[in-house]
């Protein structure tokens, strides 16, 4: 009995969770339309706090069924009309209902948790709005007289079809049993009241009928009380059994009947009218069917919004997790045994194949149902924000989108959180008071978006508000101030690089802390919060009209993908969303190099300096003898490069590192593995206690061949990464000067190829379409020209040799390597031996030694000299009657042209196409340049890469269109391919950069409109 | 006379006594990947269907010898404390184990023998194989003492990080 009890209480506190949940949004929603009849969202609240009351009566848990009670009253008069509610008496019942859940969540103590306040408070407002009877006892008869007939869910028609109201109560599963209480001996006796009785029924079901009418029985200590029988005539799910124990009674008391006789007595005493007690109240049968909330103030058809659903423990999951992943790696060995030794049964193989796909199939599902629609974290929020607008005098208004966006439960529940962070900063900086709203010309009432979807697998949230934007120039201060950073470092920041400094730890923008949000753990908890779930989050700002933080999330954290490394012969699992990518160092043709600066061994990437962590001499606590060699290796490669270069080739090969490019929030890192396995879907198990003391474990998982390996919590090493390396950073920064000051934005990557033996040839990246690898014996000649058939389509290839001075290629090999550019109007292809790599520069270009048509200049990069080729001068001379170059002869348009492009290799390229339009543009390096050139008013058009340093491309039209005459004046963009969308705002137009012809067109076509107007 | 049910095992030539009741499984070969950064007591992980187990070797708790994992050794898996609480609020045990699922290794595995209560005596107060802290009580066996331990203390997560000074 006990345990049963125990049982029975559990799922009172599941249930109470549920009714209180919808009590909320519906209260709002009520708010919301404050002065207008909102009967459904009334209801749903009035029946939720009802069925509690009865339950909690139930139980005995008299605090919470008396403040439920004089809620319940309260309401009662609402939906009757007595009484239309205001925004106070909203909010005694809001709070009232966060002390019922309180109280519910914590049954042992209930008792302790005040509730005075609300009942006073509530009494109050029942005693303001007197009514006939205000007494308890109508309580009981006031409710249902109403809802049968109003509730959609009582499944009845108004009186009159008992008959339907019967069959569906069977059709649910009820039973029927008329219960008799001897009004003397089993009520008064047990000091007990009738209408006490009637609510314990209710409790337990669905009380359809009553012999008396309660209100007009005798009192106790009356003789006739003994005379009378009361009969009530109850529908409900439980067994019989149940009955004598939960209602306390004797099996005598109890008669089970069947619908026929359940008609019978209704429709009997339906005639007498005396069925004011029993003709019931909503659909509260406690059933295990839920019905799913409605969404409030929008009645829907209510039979399609029943689903069948079953409480399942998180435990069960979990442990349903754990044998289909034990599933999978014996379905993965049994196949491994069937591919070897079952050939000689014929049936075997199919069978292997189904139980295959049962098996994922089977894990899928287990995997979906741990998901949860986001919605429940969503609904927390109306109430949040509606609190905070009240205590802030605001006035904000909360739209909530996708709430059915399915997420792993486990994150949901860390999401909780940040996520609230997010909607409290919202609320309490972004949003400005009411006036100050007006006087900045927006609509009074704030607007916050909430916005939940998916893309590309994975979740995004956006939390958007209409406020007031963040303002850069007091992040730098804060910054300043705050000694976080010295102005130095601020200089030359773009915007969204300043934004991001929000997220340092011990920033706190709010000029006044206030109670609601803002103790200097902001921004940086939550980004660390989110990060921690494997996601980002990204933070955009206008000043004066809002801000958006976009969270993005994986959909679940029980399956990551990563990539499975091997370090000192243990294997580890790396998160592939911290990988950004792999690269070898050593081995005969290795590009890259690894360093010591003081003692830490750092990697040179591209320009960029990582700090490298051994994985292996970390864990076992090793000299790491990667380090070691690292010296030796450096002396034997300088020791190359001094040899002819076909000698060091023979030459003893520099021992091979793979190296993963790891990145954890702004900390990117190399980790030095022995060996690169699978990339994996793996299973994450939680850590044990006693190895969450290591710093360097996020999880734990079993491989393929059913041994566990350990997830690396990349976030870990970074810190470990990190310890010395900013020391050695700054120094090498000191050591490189100015460095910096060019920022990377500039740095285009180059295609380098071979067409010759040694010489390299480069072309920009962006306008090379694709690579083919082609056998020689595949090319064509016609007419002394050589093609070659791409998909059924013949596309002219020419060496290099052919038309520029370059060595020519030698004629042995078998294949070839076929460049075909991207951007041009007749695709000729050009030919390489051999390709090289592709570089990132934004060297200085040597054009004066380099005259020749089809050539830009040359540089060196990575100490070797590479030639920049000009693809369009290459085929004007290939074929002159494509490639017929558009001349402008207008000295104007040449005059006006102003083009602002910090790379100098694109410099000289634009340079080369303007040439041969016989245009002759002046050229700015920075932005700043460009801006200065302005002034004068003589430039037109200015062609502008989408990054220009010192000033940026914004800044710089913001400043131009302050300028007299300066809105007069062009911007086109010269963007990526990638960059569209961004550049389409603030520019005129735009063109591809290496779109030479689109180019002539748009100086001319754009020069002709200004001069037009 | 309550009779009980005792696995003998031993660490360092030590002979130690369990409650049967607390023991899951005793394995032979369990496939061990290590763990690194934490102290000596934790050996690694190991796969027990499906399930990830931590193996510990708590004769690190008891101030022995660090063991080496060989091919020799024996991992007793015991039951968690939530596979425990039948026997629990039974009351058929007092013993406790850790909230998670562990197995500690073992040189050798020795019989199950069957003991009453009275049999077990109390620490004296000069026993100094192990810390008293550990043990339960001992039993003289033949020529040996057994020592029952107290795996509550010994598998006590708290002191991870310093069980050993």
């Amino acid at each position: 009995m006990d345990k049963f009890k125990e049982d029975l209480l559990s799922d009172f506190v599941l249930e109470s969770r549920e009714h209180l949940e919808s009590v909320e949004p519906n209260l709002l929603d009520i708010e919301e339309h404050l002065g207008e009849d909102s009967p459904v969202a009334i209801n749903e609240v009035f029946r939720a706090i009802h069925s509690l009351k009865g339950s909690a009566a139930f139980f005995g848990l008299n605090k919470i069924k008396d403040l439920a009670h004089v809620m319940e009253n309260l309401l009662m008069k609402a939906r009757d009309h007595e009484i239309v509610l205001d925004r106070n008496q909203i909010s005694t019942l809001l709070s009232g209902t966060d002390k019922l859940a309180a109280m519910v969540e914590d049954l042992q103590n209930c008792d302790a948790i005040d509730t005075t306040e609300e009942l006073e408070a509530l009494q109050k407002y029942l005693d303001k709005n007197p009514s006939n009877e205000s007494s308890s006892s109508d309580t009981i008869e006031m409710p249902v007289n109403e809802s049968a007939s109003k509730t959609p869910e009582a499944g009845s028609a108004p009186s009159g079809s008992v008959d339907d109201e019967i069959e569906a109560l069977r059709k649910r599963g009820n039973k029927f049993f008329q219960i008799t209480y001897s009004l003397g001996h089993q009520i008064h006796s047990k000091s007990k009241t009738p209408e006490g009785t009637l609510e314990l029924l209710e409790s337990l079901g669905k009380v359809l009928n009553c012999s008396h009418d309660l209100t007009q029985l005798p009192a106790p200590g009356d003789p006739e009380a003994t005379q009378v029988n009361i009969v009530f005539l109850l529908a409900t799910v439980l067994q019989e059994d149940f009955l004598y124990d939960g209602l306390e009674i004797e099996q005598s008391q109890v008669s089970a009947i069947d619908a026929d006789e359940a008609r019978k007595i209704l429709s009997s005493d339906g005639q007498q009218g005396s069925s004011s007690a029993g003709s019931s109240k909503a659909s509260e049968t406690p059933s295990e069917v839920s019905v799913k909330k409605e969404t409030p103030g929008r009645p829907k058809a209510t039979k399609s919004e029943i689903r069948e659903t079953l409480r399942v423990d998180v435990k069960t999951l979990n442990k349903l997790m754990d044998l289909a992943g034990e599933l999978v790696l014996n379905r993965n060995q049994l196949k491994q045994v069937v591919e070897t030794e079952g050939k000689e049964i014929n049936s075997l193989g199919s069978l292997m194949q189904s139980i295959n796909i049962v098996t994922s199939e089977l894990q899928a599902t287990i995997m979906n149902a741990r998901l949860q629609p986001i919605g429940v974290l969503f609904n927390k929020f109306p109430r949040i924000i509606r609190d905070l607008a009240r205590q802030l005098d605001k006035e904000i208004d909360l739209v909530i989108e996708g709430k059915d966006v399915d997420m792993d439960k486990s994150i949901i529940e860390t999401l909780s959180d940040p996520l609230t962070h997010l909607i409290r900063n919202c609320a309490d900086h972004a949003i400005e008071k009411p006036d100050v709203r007006v006087a900045a010309n927006k609509p009074r009432r704030g607007k916050v978006i909430l916005r939940a979807y998916h893309k590309s697998g994975q979740v995004y949230i956006d939390i958007n508000d209409d406020g007031a934007g963040i303002d850069p120039e007091v992040i730098k201060a804060k910054v300043v101030e705050k000694n976080l950073r010295t102005p130095e470092q601020l200089k030359g920041l773009s915007e969204q690089e300043i934004l991001k400094l929000i997220f340092l730890p011990g920033f706190s923008t709010a000029q006044n802390v206030t109670e609601v949000s803002g103790r200097g753990v902001g921004m940086d908890v939550v980004r660390t919060n989110i990060e921690k779930l494997g996601g980002s989050l990204h933070l955009d700002s206008t000043l004066g009209e809002g801000s958006t933080v976009t969270l993005k999330l994986p959909l679940t954290l029980a399956i990551i993908p990563s990539q499975i490394i091997d370090a000192g012969g243990v294997r580890y699992a790396i998160p592939q969303i911290n990988l950004e990518e792999m690269v070898q160092v050593g081995g005969k043709n290795g590009k890259y190099k690894v360093e010591v600066i003081n003692g830490k061994e750092v990697l040179r990437l591209r320009g960029d300096l990582l700090p490298l962590v051994d994985m292996n001499a970390l864990l076992k606590k090793e000299k790491s003898e990667f380090s070691e060699q690292i010296v030796d290796d450096n002396e034997l490669q300088d020791a190359q490069v001094g040899l002819e270069k076909d000698h060091a080739e023979d030459d003893v090969e520099v021992a091979k590192r793979n190296i993963l490019v790891l990145s954890a929030g702004a900390n990117r890192f190399g980790l030095i593995v022995s060996e690169l396995l699978d990339s994996e879907e793996i299973v994450v198990k939680p850590l044990s206690s006693y190895l969450k003391a290591c710093r360097y474990y996020a999880g734990a998982t079993i491989l393929g061949d059913g041994k566990v390996s350990m997830i690396v919590d990349v976030a870990g090493l970074a810190e470990t990464a990190y310890l010395d390396f900013d020391r050695c950073k700054s120094q090498e920064n000191v050591a490189s000067t100015g460095s910096d000051t060019r920022g990377t934005n500039r740095k285009e990557q180059f295609f380098v190829f071979e067409s010759g033996t040694d010489e390299l040839f480069a072309l920009p990246l962006q306008m090379i379409s694709r690579v083919d690898k082609i056998r020689r014996d595949e090319l064509i000649v016609i007419d002394g020209k050589m093609f070659f058939s791409h998909f059924g389509e013949l596309i002219r290839l020419i060496w290099l040799h052919e038309f520029i001075p370059a060595a020519r290629p030698d004629e042995s090999s078998e294949y070839i390597h076929v460049i075909l550019p991207k951007v041009v109007k007749h695709t000729i292809g050009v030919c390489a031996t051999s390709i090289h790599d592709i570089l990132e520069s934004d060297a200085e270009l040597n054009c004066a030694d380099h005259m020749s048509r089809g050539v830009i200049g040359s540089a060196m990069i990575d100490e070797k000299a590479v030639v920049f080729l000009d693809l369009f001068g290459l085929f004007e001379m290939a074929a002159p009657e494509l490639y017929v170059s558009p001349s402008i002869n207008d000295d104007k348009i040449s005059s006006q042209l102003l083009i602002a492009d910090s790379n100098p290799a694109h410099a000289a390229l634009l340079n080369r196409f303007c040439h041969s339009a016989n245009l002759n543009p002046r050229f700015a390096k920075t932005g700043m340049e460009a801006f200065q050139a302005l002034k004068d008013g003589r430039y037109k058009t200015v062609l502008t890469a989408p990054q220009l340093s010192v000033l940026d491309p914004e800044s710089l039209i913001a400043q131009v269109g302050s300028m007299e005459n300066g809105d007069k004046i062009r911007f086109i963009a010269l963007t990526d391919l990638a960059q569209k969308k961004e550049a389409d705002d603030i520019f005129d137009d735009r063109i591809l950069k290496f779109d030479k012809h689109r180019l002539l067109e748009v100086i001319g076509a754009v020069d002709c409109e200004v001069t037009e107007v | 006379m309550s009779l009980r049910q005792y696995i003998s095992f031993t660490i360092d030539d030590i002979l130690f006594g369990l409650d049967i009741l607390l023991v899951k499984e005793i394995n032979k070969k369990l496939d061990v990947t290590p763990a690194y950064d934490v102290s000596d007591f934790v050996v690694g992980t190991s796969n027990l269907r499906g399930q990830v187990i931590t193996i510990l070797d708590i004769g690190c708790r008891l101030e022995l010898q660090p063991r080496e994992v060989t091919s020799d050794s024996r991992v007793i898996v015991l039951k968690s404390e939530q596979e425990l609480s039948q026997h629990h609020k039974s009351g058929r045990l007092t013993e406790h184990t850790s909230e998670d699922s562990v197995g500690i290794v073992c040189d050798h595995i020795g019989d199950v023998i069957e003991l009453d209560d009275r049999d077990i005596q109390p620490i004296p107060a000069n026993f100094s194989i192990v810390s008293a802290h550990f043990a339960n009580g001992i039993y003289q066996m033949d020529e040996t003492l057994m020592i029952m331990l107290n795996l509550g203390a010994a598998l006590a997560v708290e002191e991870a990080g310093n069980a050993t000074s």
